[in-house]
This record gives structure tokens, sequence and C-alpha cells, in this order.
């Protein structure tokens, strides 16, 4: 359920960093293993959340991080999706490191121009079906 | 267009949280997050701190759900202690720990005790602006539960395993749960305890004890 908070927060950064008059489609996070986050409870909290919001009908892209691993023994590191495994080298405690991350990394917009231009083009498309259609 | 960012989505969190930090230490108070499965003894352990460092001042921020009902035990202990209801939320939030610290008198406290909604995994990731975090496990929850929830073991300034006294009754292979703690937390302190019976209590109480000495007031 932290994926809630977790959503509120996203909303209120991503329009922080949406340039003015422009419209948000897409948002980019990514996230330590440590962080606990469950894909689908993600999404869900992401529908939830974002009506009435800056990130209404936008698209959640969500990175789950690997987790890093560093051998004491031989000096490897590494990365994996599961915490719990042997080094090469036969060690069987490898140290994990990081993975709280949590952050956005980056927004897809449609810029007020790109909106302008985008308006334009099926103003053009539909003025001109009529004629191809004759 | 593509807008390029690098930002830790909880900042507003964070802030609020670091925040609280700087009035806690200003104020000499040694502030410490528990969390732990419900059940685990959470409240348990906190009443018989209370009872057994009477001269350290200890407060209390408690949170839960709804009810009031850990506040009302823990009152017969201390006369400083905040319930803080979230209705549906599944941890503390920095800002909870704000409104809640305007309820108490920080120049009568030595320690302040956050007893975390019950849950191992959401509170983890929420700075409140402690000054350590406590993860709390217990016999009775099973010994897999630090290797399921790797986070609050590799946060945690020090681990309690509580209701000892169950060990006897109950399968629980103790040396697979110290050595799944170890893997992920080579260094941090692992102490075993009944709050119930009180014993083991006393290393928890020294560790507690000692941080309040490095605590004192910032002048």
């Amino acid at each position: 359920m932290h994926e809630f908070s977790i959503a509120q927060s996203l909303i209120e950064l991503a329009g922080q960093h949406c340039p003015p008059g422009a419209i948000i489609r897409e948002v980019f996070i990514e996230a330590g293993p440590m962080r606990g986050i469950d894909r689908e409870a993600m999404q869900f909290a992401w529908q939830c959340a974002t009506p009435g919001t800056p990130c209404q009908n936008t698209k959640l892209e969500l990175r789950i991080l690997p987790w890093r691993l560093h051998c004491p023994a031989c000096g490897a590191e590494w990365e994996s999706d599961d915490v719990f495994v042997s080094c090469r080298c036969g060690h069987a405690s490898p140290a994990p490191a990081g993975g709280d991350e949590l952050r956005l990394t980056g927004l897809e917009v449609s810029t007020p121009e790109e909106l302008a231009a985008e308006e334009a083009h099926a103003r053009v498309g539909g003025a001109e079906r009529p004629e191809d259609e004759r | 267009m593509h807008v390029s960012v690098v930002q830790n989505v909880l900042k507003m969190n964070d802030e609020i949280a670091t925040m609280n930090r700087q009035i806690l230490r200003k104020a000499g108070v040694f502030t410490i997050d528990l969390i732990g499965a419900p059940g685990c003894g959470k409240t348990a352990l906190i009443e018989r701190t209370l009872q057994e460092l009477k001269h350290l001042r200890i407060g209390v921020i408690v949170g839960d759900l709804t009810t009031h009902r850990d506040a009302d035990r823990m009152a017969r202990f201390t006369e400083q202690v905040v319930q803080v209801n979230t209705g549906k939320g599944c941890h503390l939030e920095a800002n909870h720990v704000r409104e809640a610290l305007t309820h108490i008198d920080l120049s009568r406290l030595g320690i302040l005790i956050i007893e975390n909604v019950g849950n191992l995994i959401c509170p983890v990731g929420f700075d409140l602006g402690q000054d350590a975090k406590v993860g709390m496990f217990a016999i009775s929850g099973g010994d897999d539960k630090a290797a399921k929830h790797p986070y609050i073991v590799m946060e945690s300034s020090v681990l309690l395993l509580s209701k000892m006294d169950l060990l006897p009754y109950v399968p629980f292979d103790l040396e697979l749960f110290r050595s799944d703690i170890r893997r992920l937390n080579p260094n941090v302190p692992m102490l075993e305890l009944s709050a119930t019976t009180g014993k083991g209590m006393e290393p928890w109480l020294k560790w507690l004890g000692e941080r309040v000495k490095q605590a004192a007031p910032v002048a």
C-alpha cells in the first residue's frame, strides 16, 4: 500500500517538472529492490491517484533496479535479481549495496507547440479527406 | 518532448523529516522509529522499556490505523503520549510526526519512541526524522521474516527478536534467522529478548541508555 503514497508524491513532483502549458503523457521512475514496490500495485495506485491531476491519463513506466552485490572474499561486483546468491568464487555471503533508490527519471510531455502542430495536422487531414473521397 | 529529471520521489516527506530531525536534535532528544509486523510485541516492549527506564524521560508517538488503545496502554507509564490514527495509511509519514510533536513537551524528554504502524514493508522507506530505525521480529512470526524483508534488516541500527520465551514451543530455526541477518547487515547489533519475562531486556536498555548520552542538547 505504500505505492499509493508514492503515487501521490510522484504526481506532485511530475507537475513541478512539467514545462508550462505542456501536457504530461508518460512518467518514468526507477525503484531499487529494497523499496519492495509491487508492479501491479503501483499501476493500480497510479490509476486511482491520477484522475483530476496533471497526471490524468498518463502512462507510468516503472523500472525496478536489480540488487548490486559485492563479494568480500574476491572483490567481485555484479547485479542480480536475487539477493541470496553465492559468488562465483564460492563465497556464500556476498553483501548487497544500495538498492533503496526511488526517483523520478523523466517525463514525456506534449509542449504547446507540439499540441498546436498536432491540432493543425488533424485539421488539414480532416479537410483533405473529403477531397480524396471525391 | 522528453524532460529528463533525477529527483527523489519522496522529496517532500524527506524535507519535513529533516525539519523534525533538527527540532528533536536541538532539544537533545534521541528518537527511534520502531518498525515491526502487527503482533510482534512493539507495544509490550515499549511498556516494559517505559517501566525500566523511567529516569530517562521517554515520550511515545504511536501510529495505528485506528483506536486509542496503544496510547491508553502507554499512558500508564508516561505523560507524553500521542496517538496518531492514519485511517487507511499503512505507515507514518514525516508530517504525522511533525503534527504529533506539537502535542509533546520536548524539554521534558530524553528519548522519543515512535511506534510505527504494524508493517514490515511500507514504513521503512519513509524518513520521519528519527536518529535510528529499530526493526523488530518475533519468534511467533517465523524464522523467514528477516530474509523476506531485507529493507528493514538493512536499514536498522539495531534489530530485535522478541518473544524469546516462546522459542521452546514454536518451530523457529534461530541459526538460520541469524545468518540471514548477518548476510544482509553484517554489523547490526541483534538483540534477543522477551518483554513478557524481561529476559534479554538488559542489552536493549543499555543500548538505548548509551544513545541518550550521545544526544545531549545542542547549546
